[in-house]
């Protein structure tokens, strides 16, 4: 049943978003093709492509908080929630959608950027930039590939797991702001505005120290008087993102069970 | 075993209670109205059987169940609101009910939009009021469910679709089946119940058979709702 929940709910994102990411990429060409013989660029065209890269993101946020709000909430609730299908699948479902498409989001609104850059004179602070990202995997000129392999999981899981966080966070609230008999749009922010206030704290307390010195060197790096090689600072990078991912599934599970305890034994819809 | 049972159900909006301590069963193959004026409680006992409302005391089991995936999985629901995506067709509709609906019979639902003129390539924003009641009423009538939860599906429409609509749900229904229809419009439906239940302010004031009312009282349903819910 899962799988049929979220075939219809990234078909209803879809029917928004994805008009949308071809505007942004035919703009992102538009704006990135020199159009005279002079080599000019149209400034309008890449202001335009800036705003929409906006408004994808903003779009996409809202239709997260839509998708959970009117879907399960509201009208459309009273088919969705009379579906043979627990609690869990439709939560499960939420999210598993809003993670694809605001990933996908990202990746467009990276795509965008990248053949702006590319394709303009910024296109050498690209190669640039590209230039010191892959250096930074040599080790006296030696790939580490499992590094590199191991870590750029890690930055995937953690991204992916930051948009289930928050997706979560808006669920709980909405589901905490349903709880009123009115005023129910209201409260949902309020719950938001307080959840985000308690997790910061939390994070804020078990938080590692940010180092606050940084010395780069040809085959070292110094971080607060302490020297480590490029494999060790990787080893670093790796350890901490495994703590930031831990602590990221926490909060999933939490929010989770809030979602979950308010639609399965408190709903009331009206 | 009773298809339906409440017992000592009861359901508070706040202050306001909206069904008060409510005890009954109603068995499969009946065709039970539920009556009373608008606030009598229908609605609210409707709802939580359907598992969109939690009761504040008390619990009500569809075949010994307490709603859940598996109550809903036999039980059609036809609510007294839109709930359709707006954005879809009708071929995209039937398609979703197949989906989910084991019990969903597509080949009646086409018989079914076929007999009304309605294309498969309709939109559902694009349909009168009327269209759509009609469109939400075959999609529910068109499952072979256990129990039918019929909320005010005569309401809002004209003469005409009145008739359509009662006639769809006695020619479609599974006949093993609990048909709970609410309405306060008692004579268009009076033919069709066989048993009546009298809601207000939220408790059961008569649960009888409709034949042997009507014989004890002298009067019909639609007369005998008149004098039990005079203003």
């Amino acid at each position: 049943m899962l799988g049929k929940l979220m075939k219809y709910e990234l078909k209803a994102m879809g029917r928004k978003l994805l008009p949308l990411y071809g505007a942004v990429l035919v703009l992102s060409l538009i704006a990135g093709v020199p159009f005279n013989a002079e080599g000019k660029h149209s400034f309008k065209a890449t202001v335009l492509l800036f705003l929409l890269l906006a408004v994808v993101m903003v779009m996409t946020v809202v239709l997260v908080i839509q998708r959970f709000s009117r879907n399960l909430l509201g009208r459309e609730g009273y088919l969705v929630l009379t579906l043979p299908v627990s609690s869990a699948s439709h939560i499960l479902n939420k999210v598993f959608s809003a993670v694809i498409w605001m990933a996908l989001s990202a990746a467009v609104a990276f795509f965008a950027m990248f053949l702006l850059m590319a394709l303009t004179p910024m296109h050498g602070t690209l190669f640039d930039g590209w230039g010191f990202l892959t250096g930074s995997f040599y080790a006296g000129g030696v790939p580490v590939t499992g590094d590199i392999v191991g870590l750029t999981a890690e930055v995937v899981i953690m991204i992916l797991l930051a948009f289930a966080v928050f997706a979560l966070m808006i669920y709980a609230s909405i589901s905490i702001g349903h709880q009123a008999d009115s005023h129910q749009g209201l409260l949902s922010v309020v719950a938001f505005v307080v959840i985000c206030m308690i997790e910061n704290g939390i994070n804020s307390l078990l938080r590692v120290s940010v180092p606050s010195s940084l010395v780069l060197g040809s085959s070292s790096i110094e971080i607060d008087g302490a020297m480590m090689n490029q494999q060790q600072m990787l080893h670093a990078i790796e350890k901490g993102m495994g703590i930031g991912i831990l602590f990221l599934a926490v909060w999933c599970v939490i929010f989770y069970f809030i979602t979950w305890y308010l639609l399965d034994c408190r709903l009331n819809l009206e | 075993m009773a298809r339906i049972e409440c017992r000592n159900l009861s359901k508070n909006y706040g202050s306001m209670r909206a069904l008060d301590h409510v005890d009954l069963s109603i068995e499969p193959g009946q065709v039970v109205g539920l009556l009373g004026p608008n606030g009598s409680g229908k609605t609210t006992m409707i709802k939580l059987a359907a598992g969109l409302l939690q009761p504040t005391e008390g619990e009500i089991l569809i075949d010994g169940s307490k709603p859940g995936p598996q109550t809903k999985a036999q039980t059609a629901y036809l609510p007294d609101r839109d709930f359709l995506p707006d954005y879809m067709k009708v071929a995209q509709l039937m398609k979703y009910y197949r989906d989910f609906f084991a019990d969903f019979n597509e080949h009646k639902a086409v018989e079914m939009f076929q007999d009304l003129g309605i294309q498969p390539d309709m939109v559902v924003r694009h349909m009168s009021k009327g269209m759509l009641e009609k469109v939400q009423l075959i999609l529910c009538m068109s499952r072979d469910a256990r129990v039918y939860l019929l909320d005010e599906p005569i309401g809002g429409v004209g003469p005409a679709a009145r008739d359509y609509i009662i006639r769809t749900i006695i020619g479609n229904y599974n006949p093993e089946a609990a048909v709970i229809i609410s309405t306060h419009l008692i004579s268009d439906v009076e033919p069709i119940l066989e048993d009546v239940i009298f809601l207000k302010q939220g408790s059961v004031v008569i649960h009888d058979r409709a034949d042997t009312l009507r014989e004890e009282k002298g009067k019909s349903i639609d007369e005998l709702f008149r004098e039990v819910f005079r203003c």
